[in-house]
């Protein structure tokens, strides 16, 4: 089920809401579990068995880590529960990806397993490996309840396209949480906005990003365009995506750290993967780039190190060789970044840091997201051609002027809200006692409009894709 | 406001609009057909459990044919529609909508992309129709091109249109041995519905005058002599798609004793039927008022032309209102739509005298498709 359709957001929701805060306390994780597990199966029916059966990995490998603990058996299921999570997610996302290799590689001829993926895979796999990776260490605590451990993978505000919600960020809220008007109207409010993220600005964004694709004579400046629509589209997705989901996490009690940070004001491409995706940044930095040996290496070993975890986070993301490339060419960009480049930049005057920092990074985001969105590398190399003009395509054309006219206006808003220009603005406001009063009023029609612009949009059919739910 | 009645007010408000709507989803009837947009809407999907375990090839499974009976079933449904499109004009201040625009008041769908093979193609059909059916009987042929409204507005306005002097272009080329009747001086965007895509009966009779002229017949037709009937409310095929709050349109069709006693008769039902069908005002699609909407063939025999004259005319819906204008100078027309009939059935129906006009009328946009395998 997706948040941005009229299923969950006039039935499933506001029936989960009710129910959840008209059962007593002791029922409330069983509301939660019910309606999560409705919600995936929704979608995704068959699959459903599949998360069920990760979590009851999980959960019986955190039993046997916790009660084997300083023994070599907690190891021995600490690494069962990595085998049989990264298997699963081996298995269902990435079989296909090394029959093609191997069968182009070595010219056989494996049929291919043509599996779906399951929605959300990717996210709640490694939820559930963190929560086994942290017990291991100690740093969370066993859960004996399989349900309340279920509950916490299954949850749907979260389930299908993250953030990564690790065990030990809610594991107290899991037992023990406290609710409030305050909370929920927070709640109420991440979600609006979130919702008016995806819908409003992602969707048309997409919709531009087709037109130009589907133009019927490209151009070098149509490739550029689409390029940034494109920039600004998966930011508005994923973090209304994360906005909603930590929203309606509030509205239920529990506190979501944050998964985007304005991560286009970025000054370098390190402080863009700081602000960008955060709760998987860390999650590889914890869990690959640490045990790794981080930066505590030889220089050799520091510089395999960040190519493996970067190349693990383009894998992550797809099981083609474009995510690959991606996640290998920012790897590339921070090691510069890292042994040289930042030096650099932090020794220029502040204002012209900024400025030319800025530039750079947003041009070289750009660039990543085209190799992330092409379908295949094949496609990666093809698209570049036409940006710098290498396969002769003219510069700019009528049709293309037209709608580049015509979707400016949702481009230039879209470009303002990706910085904090507005909440800042809004804050300021909000400083003075008179500016809080009349924000006080606003904001609740603030949200419903929101609510009833993004109805109306879904309603009359606009262009509705999800990007993470691929990976 | 204070923060903690604040916080009240934002999550009971917003609680309450969610369960205000899905309440009145609820209890409110169904709806079969959306007129705004042409369309039946989807009923609620019958359950089964294979239905629910298993998806469609399209990927599709039953908690997505729920979404779809919700959408099409929402409570006031044409607001909304019309609170999306007014957001995106004048928020987002797109040009257009899904290709749809407004100048004024008046709705168009933009048309751009010239697909020069179709045009081609579809001048190769007329020469096939014209080789198969007139070759044997010194038939005199015409043809004219219809230009859609685009060809009005779009380019003065700012948006896309076709090249339409190519199109002409390839046309006369193609063509060339026979007449061609130009009109586009003739109209106007004014002589259109501002709600749909054709042309309104009673402002082309200089057309059907300059077409009765070009193909050698006097060119008499004079709205004076015509009873104007008139249908209010005309919601045109651009009026749902736009979504916007613009007065509908009226139909206007002529009618008077000569065209009262004509017989019409429709191949399709094998019966006769009258010339304009005024049981289609208020329906899906009003405009079919004009000789029943799309017909693969019919005839029109007029008893009061005592000539023998006769006209056959390969046309699309345009030619639907513009027919009747053109009846008066012969004893019998004929009106074929090539896209909706096989050859074959055309060949044992289409019984014609020698020296019969034969005059050719598609739209810009058919032109500009008709070729794609539409005649067998």
């Amino acid at each position: 089920m997706l948040f941005s359709s009229i299923t969950f957001l006039y039935y499933f929701l506001p029936a989960t809401v009710l129910l959840y805060f008209l059962v007593p306390k002791k029922l409330k994780n069983f509301i939660l579990l019910i309606a999560s597990l409705f919600f995936y199966f929704a979608g995704e029916p068959l699959y459903s068995f599949l998360m069920i059966g990760a979590s009851l990995s999980g959960y019986i490998h955190g039993l046997f880590i916790e009660k084997f603990r300083g023994s070599g058996l907690s190891k021995a299921a600490l690494v069962s529960s990595l085998v049989v999570g990264l298997g699963l997610l081996g298995f269902f996302k990435y079989s296909d990806f090394f029959i093609n290799n191997i069968n182009g590689i070595f010219k056989t001829e494996i049929p291919l397993l043509a599996l779906a993926l399951p929605i959300g895979i990717s996210f709640y796999t490694f939820q559930i490996l963190s929560y086994t990776i942290d017990l291991y260490r100690g740093k969370a605590k066993v859960q004996k309840n399989f349900f309340d451990f279920t509950t916490y993978v299954a949850l749907f505000p979260q389930l299908i396209a993250g953030p990564i919600v690790r065990y030990s960020t809610i594991q107290d809220e899991i037992d023990h949480r406290t609710h409030s008007f305050e909370d929920i109207a927070y709640g109420v409010g991440r979600f609006a906005i979130g919702l008016g993220k995806k819908i409003l600005l992602s969707n048309t964004l997409a919709e531009f990003g087709v037109i130009l694709g589907e133009l019927s004579e490209r151009t070098v400046l149509s490739y550029w365009a689409a390029a940034i629509a494109f920039t600004l589209q998966i930011y508005f997705d994923f973090s209304g995506y994360s906005d909603m989901a930590i929203g309606l996490g509030r509205v239920f009690g529990f506190h979501f750290l944050e998964n985007f940070d304005y991560p286009y004001i970025s000054k370098s491409i390190t402080e863009f993967w700081r602000r960008w995706h955060i709760s998987l940044g860390t999650w590889f930095r914890d869990y690959v780039y640490i045990p790794l040996g981080g930066n505590r290496v030889k220089k050799w070993r520091y510089v395999l190190n960040i190519l493996i975890v970067w190349g693990l986070t383009g894998f992550w993301h797809g099981a083609e060789w474009n995510f690959i490339i991606w996640g290998l060419y920012y790897g590339i960009i921070l090691l510069i970044e890292k042994l040289f480049l930042l030096n650099i930049l932090e020794k220029l005057p502040s204002t012209v840091n900024s400025v030319i920092g800025r530039i750079y990074t947003l041009f070289f985001t750009v660039i990543g997201f085209v190799i992330f969105n092409a379908v295949g590398a094949g496609a990666v190399k093809e698209t570049f051609s036409a940006m710098f003009g290498a396969n002769g395509l003219t510069l700019c054309n009528e049709e293309t002027l037209y709608y580049i006219t015509s979707y400016l206006p949702v481009v230039i808003i879209s470009a303002v809200l990706a910085t904090p220009l507005m909440k800042n603005i809004y804050n300021r406001i909000c400083e003075r006692e008179a500016g809080n009063t009349v924000m006080g009023f606003i904001k609740p029609f603030g949200y419903i409009a929101i609510l009833l612009v993004c109805t109306a949009s879904l309603i009359d059919g606009s262009f509705n894709p999800f990007i993470y739910f691929r990976f | 406001m204070k923060n903690k009645i604040q916080n009240v007010v934002i999550a009971v408000s917003f609680l309450a609009v969610l369960l205000f709507l899905s309440v009145s989803g609820i209890i409110l009837p169904d709806n079969e057909i959306s007129y705004s947009e042409r369309r039946k809407l989807a009923t609620f999907p019958q359950f089964s459990a294979e239905k629910l375990w298993k998806k469609d090839p399209g990927g599709k499974g039953y908690f997505d044919a729920v979404e779809e009976y919700l959408l099409d079933q929402f409570p006031a449904r044409d607001a909304f529609r019309t609170l999306n499109v007014s957001a995106r004009k004048y928020a987002f201040i797109q040009k257009d909508i899904n290709g749809i625009y407004t100048v004024g008041n008046r709705i168009f769908k933009m048309d751009y992309v010239l697909n020069e093979q179709a045009v081609e193609r579809s001048a190769d059909v007329y020469l096939k129709v014209i080789d198969k059916y007139f070759s044997e009987n010194s038939a005199n042929i015409y043809y004219t091109i219809v230009p859609d409204k685009n060809y009005y507005s779009a380019k003065a306005n700012g948006y896309l249109s076709l090249d339409y002097d190519k199109m002409f272009g390839i046309m006369e080329e193609k063509l060339a041995g026979y007449s061609f009747i130009d009109i586009r001086n003739l109209l106007s965007e004014e002589d259109y519905y501002r709600t749909d895509l054709h042309w309104e009966q009673q402002k082309i009779t200089d057309v059907a005058n300059a077409l009765l002229e070009a193909m050698g017949e006097a060119g008499n037709v004079n709205i004076a002599d015509y009873e104007e009937k008139r249908f209010e409310g005309f919601e045109g095929a651009y009026y749902g798609q736009a979504a916007l709050p613009i007065e509908p349109d009226d139909i206007v069709y002529l009618t008077n004793d000569m065209l009262e006693n004509c017989k019409i008769f429709d191949y399709e039902t094998g019966k006769y039927v009258s010339m304009y069908a005024e049981e289609k005002l208020g329906g899906v699609d009003s405009y079919d008022v004009y000789l029943h909407g799309a017909k693969s063939l019919i005839t029109i025999e007029n008893p009061g032309e005592g000539s023998g004259k006769e006209l056959v005319i390969f046309r699309d819906s345009f030619g639907s209102s513009l027919a009747p204008l053109l009846t008066g100078e012969y004893s019998k027309i004929t009106l074929v739509d090539i896209r909706y009939i096989n050859s074959n059935i055309l060949g044992r129906l289409l019984k014609v005298s020698d020296n019969c006009d034969v005059l050719f009328m598609y739209n810009t946009g058919t032109l500009n498709t008709l070729g794609q395998g539409s005649i067998s």
